[in-house]
């Protein structure tokens, strides 16, 4: 009976998943395994933010879910339904753009798109829509060769579009682009996200990802170090929060408060806090010990160093 | 019927595709230039090539496609699929095509049919061409008399269908190798000096000329160049041995290509 309620209510978070993956292995030789161990669940109606650094593995697991590359152990499940090796009709519901788009330069943005139409086997009249959708509407009739980096990502993303697809796979799409584009990406990615798609979305760009996701996950050497929603990161965050005085006597000051406190140098000192009374209080407790104090900083990790700490570890 | 769908899409999307200036460019300059060789060779040499009482479409159609058939076909199936993977390779499409809810082997098969379809049309655009062309030099050099005889539109059909087939393996091969080797320049190579071995193989008559797809091109047919000696019919009239080795190449290297193909790691 218990094992059945257990069954069920595995079988209630699978379905809750657009995407499950369980002890991912690929390498592409024997030697190198670039992927080990990845364990990831990326929620419905998520933004998920995949992380990390350069030759991470990132694109590795991204083109693992994709089937481009076929994984060498473990179990991928897309909205509950297996893999796309094993079900070719997840494709139908599944968009992408990796890197770099696939675009044809001596055709026009409507054509590039009426390719994807037919291979997609959706009407063409869906092209105006995507267009529109991605603010391409006044350039359909333009060859790609004479787009920019932004609009290509944005032609990119209407491609991907063009079948509606519930779960969008997109690796880096703002390479490239400039501030005001990658604006308009997050505009584009929020309003998708309020669609009820569900987005996956690698960058190394941390603030862009910290702006406009719902969950994160950080990869590093090929393993998840990492993942859970932003409110999750903010928690860590404020565990990893400090201050950082600048008062007398710091010998005191490190003596008296033991493992929380790290001298920087002779006038300053860092104290790892957290909450709202953390500050108040150590002033008070500082001044009843006689330390002067002329300075507090109050330090909140941001996600860049979030993530160089967390990789580090 | 869902699989038959799914080659029709396939194959319309090629065809968007295709419209490239490469694809179109490198169709209008091999027209145009065994188009161009045969007039200049029948203006240039009037007086040899007059026969009295003779059909002259007869020889008219043996010259130019004896020049499509043995010099230009072959690097024109090479050069057609090398921009064809160009195309393909600059716009990265592997990668998008083959997260599709379309198997990789349809994607390869639709890709080759249209490249197929392409070497057809301009086969057959060359046939219409000479028949044109053969009027035009009438009107330049009536001694010629192609307004009193009737061209031999059965011979011109039978002959570049012939063609067709007999390029049906060299097709396969050049798809398949540049697949594997997926670079452009690679592929291009590797087909050019096929085609170079092909050359001498068919014009020395060595025993191996069936074993190489290009040279099946050159062999199929009796244009007075060419050592005929292998080539068997194999039902009279109907289907040579250089014919059924070039729908047997076709399908071994089609299926090769496929089994490679979607077992193929997508990196780039």
């Amino acid at each position: 009976m218990a094992h059945n309620e257990e069954q069920q209510k595995n079988l209630r978070i699978m379905s809750e998943l657009a995407i499950q993956i369980n002890n991912l292995h690929f390498g592409y030789s024997q030697k190198e395994n670039i992927l080990k161990e990845l364990n990831l669940m990326v929620p419905e109606g998520a933004i998920y933010g995949f992380l990390g650094r350069n030759g991470a593995g990132k694109s590795t697991a991204l083109r693992n879910i994709l089937g481009l590359l076929k994984p060498q152990q473990g179990n991928i499940s897309i909205l509950g339904k297996g893999s796309v090796a094993i079900d070719r009709s997840l494709y139908q519901e599944i968009g992408s753009l990796i890197e770099s788009p696939s675009l044809y330069n001596h055709l026009n943005a409507r054509q590039n798109l009426n390719i994807a139409c037919e291979l997609r086997g959706v009407s063409r009249d869906r092209v105006d829509k995507v267009l529109e959708d991605v603010g391409l509407e006044n350039a359909k009739g333009k060859k790609v060769r004479k787009f920019s980096m932004g609009m290509k990502q944005r032609l990119g993303l209407a491609i991907a579009l063009v079948h509606d697809p519930t779960l969008l796979i997109l690796d880096e799409p703002t390479n490239g682009l400039d501030p005001q584009g990658i604006q308009e990406m997050r505009i584009i990615l929020k309003n998708l996200q309020s669609q009820g798609k569900t987005i996956i979305l690698s960058s190394h760009l941390l603030s862009e990802i910290e702006k406009v996701a719902s969950h994160i996950g950080i990869l590093n050497d090929g393993k998840l170090v990492f993942e859970g929603s932003i409110e999750d990161l903010n928690e860590l965050k404020a565990k990893e929060s400090c201050v950082i005085l600048k008062c007398s006597h710091v010998a005191k000051v490190d003596s008296l408060l033991g493992n929380a406190a790290e001298i920087i140098d002779k006038d300053h000192i860092k104290v790892k806090g957290q909450g709202k009374r953390f500050i108040p209080e150590l002033i008070k407790l500082l001044c009843n010990e006689g330390v002067d104090i002329y300075e507090v900083v109050d330090e909140k990790p941001n996600l860049v160093q979030l993530f160089m700490h967390i990789t580090k570890r | 019927m869902v699989t038959s769908i799914n080659f029709i899409r396939s194959i319309k999307a090629e065809w968007i595709k295709s419209r490239s200036r490469a694809v179109i460019g490198l169709m209008l300059f091999c027209i145009a230039f065994v188009i161009a060789i045969v007039l200049v060779a029948g203006y240039m040499d009037v007086y040899n090539r007059v026969a009295i009482s003779k059909n002259p479409w007869d020889r008219f159609f043996i010259g130019g496609l004896a020049i499509y058939i043995l010099f230009v076909m072959a690097p024109f199936v090479i050069l057609l699929i090398s921009a064809i993977f160009y195309i393909e390779e600059k716009a990265n499409g592997w990668k998008f095509m083959y997260t599709l809810n379309i198997s990789r082997t349809q994607t390869y098969i639709s890709k080759l049919l249209v490249i197929s379809f392409l070497i057809l049309v301009s086969s057959a655009i060359i046939g219409l061409l000479l028949i044109l062309a053969g009027y035009g030099l009438d009107s330049l050099l009536p001694e010629y008399e192609f307004s009193y005889y009737i061209p031999n539109i059965s011979f011109l059909l039978e002959t570049i269908t012939r063609a067709f087939i007999s390029c049906l393996g060299a097709i396969a091969l050049q798809f398949m190798i540049s697949i594997i080797t997926n670079n452009v320049i690679l592929s291009l190579g590797i087909g050019v000096f096929t085609y170079i071995i092909a050359f001498i193989q068919a014009f020395s008559a060595t025993s191996t000329v069936l074993y190489n797809p290009f040279a099946l091109i050159m062999i199929n047919q009796d244009f007075g160049a060419i050592d005929l000696e292998y080539r068997k019919y194999l039902i009279e009239g109907i289907l040579t041995n250089v014919e059924l080795y070039s729908i047997l190449f076709f399908v071994l290297f089609t299926t090769i290509g496929c089994i490679y193909e979607s077992g193929k790691n997508i990196k780039g």
